[in-house]
């Protein structure tokens, strides 16, 4: 336990520019999406055990907070896949390791672009049923 | 090989090789899983037209649509949990507690995996609510 609290500490103030924020990334993005995983797979699993609390659930889920959640989680999840695939590729090809900061780069670039559109559609989703604001 | 600072906890031969490969394999099997099931849950459809009905009716009424879900949940399952336990060892370096902590995520993991698994074979073809 000693050296929990510093272990925390330096995470955040370690200057290891676009290296260490793609570290802190990759791992808040894999905790946060195990978290959702556990709660998601219970209220699914109520399809069968417990029909109205799966209904119950999905009422939840249609709410401003999880809306912001379920825009969060999307992103976290798009950045944790794409910037997995570019550490297998460079371990996959030790030669990579020379643009290590342009594939990093280009993850966030990447996860980005994969992004936008997911968040605008999510949203028009969101601003329809929430708000009655028709984008498309 | 025993590095000065770490123990038994850190070097346990190869069943930490099999994990690493486990974490690979299950992260690129992931990748297309998990990106087409957001495609389909969150963009062409969306918790607004995702109800009980949709679920029995759409989705497992249609067996292979339980096998996507089982492999997804499987393979996810294991590689969070493996993630999770991973990021332990970087906090906690205190045997008794990370064993603990270990066996309280394995407690989860499975209560979790058993649920959905159950979920997936037993859940009606029709709806029956």
């Amino acid at each position: 336990m000693s050296t929990f609290i510093p272990t925390v500490r330096e995470t955040f103030r370690y200057k290891g520019k676009e290296g260490q924020l793609a570290w802190i990334g990759h791992r808040l993005g894999g905790l946060g999406t195990l978290i959702f995983f556990i709660i998601h797979v219970v209220d699914t699993s109520w399809v069968y055990f417990w029909p109205q609390g799966y209904h119950h659930a999905i009422v939840l889920y249609r709410s401003w907070p999880f809306q912001i959640g379920e825009l969060l989680l999307v992103l976290l999840v798009i950045y944790h896949g794409l910037n997995g695939l570019r550490i297998t590729l460079m371990d996959w090809k030790p030669t990579l390791w020379r643009y290590q900061r342009q594939m990093t780069l280009g993850t966030f670039g990447l996860t980005v672009l994969f992004y936008i559109p997911a968040f605008i559609i999510m949203g028009s989703h969101a601003l329809k049923n929430l708000l009655g604001i028709e984008l498309f | 090989m025993t590095a000065p600072t770490s123990s038994l906890l850190h070097d346990r031969g190869r069943f930490e090789a099999y994990a690493w490969r486990l974490m690979r394999l299950s992260g690129i099997l992931i990748i297309p899983l998990v990106f087409v099931h957001l495609a389909i849950m969150h963009l062409f459809n969306s918790v607004y037209t995702i109800d009980y009905q949709w679920v029995v009716e759409k989705r497992w009424a249609l067996l292979g649509w339980r096998i996507y879900d089982a492999f997804l949940l499987w393979f996810a399952g294991l590689h969070g949990f493996n993630g999770l336990r991973n990021v332990l060892k970087d906090y906690v370096h205190h045997k008794l507690v990370y064993r603990g902590i270990v066996i309280a995520m394995l407690t989860v993991m499975m209560a979790v995996l058993g649920l959905g698994t159950i979920a997936l074979i037993g859940a009606p073809f029709s709806p029956v609510f």
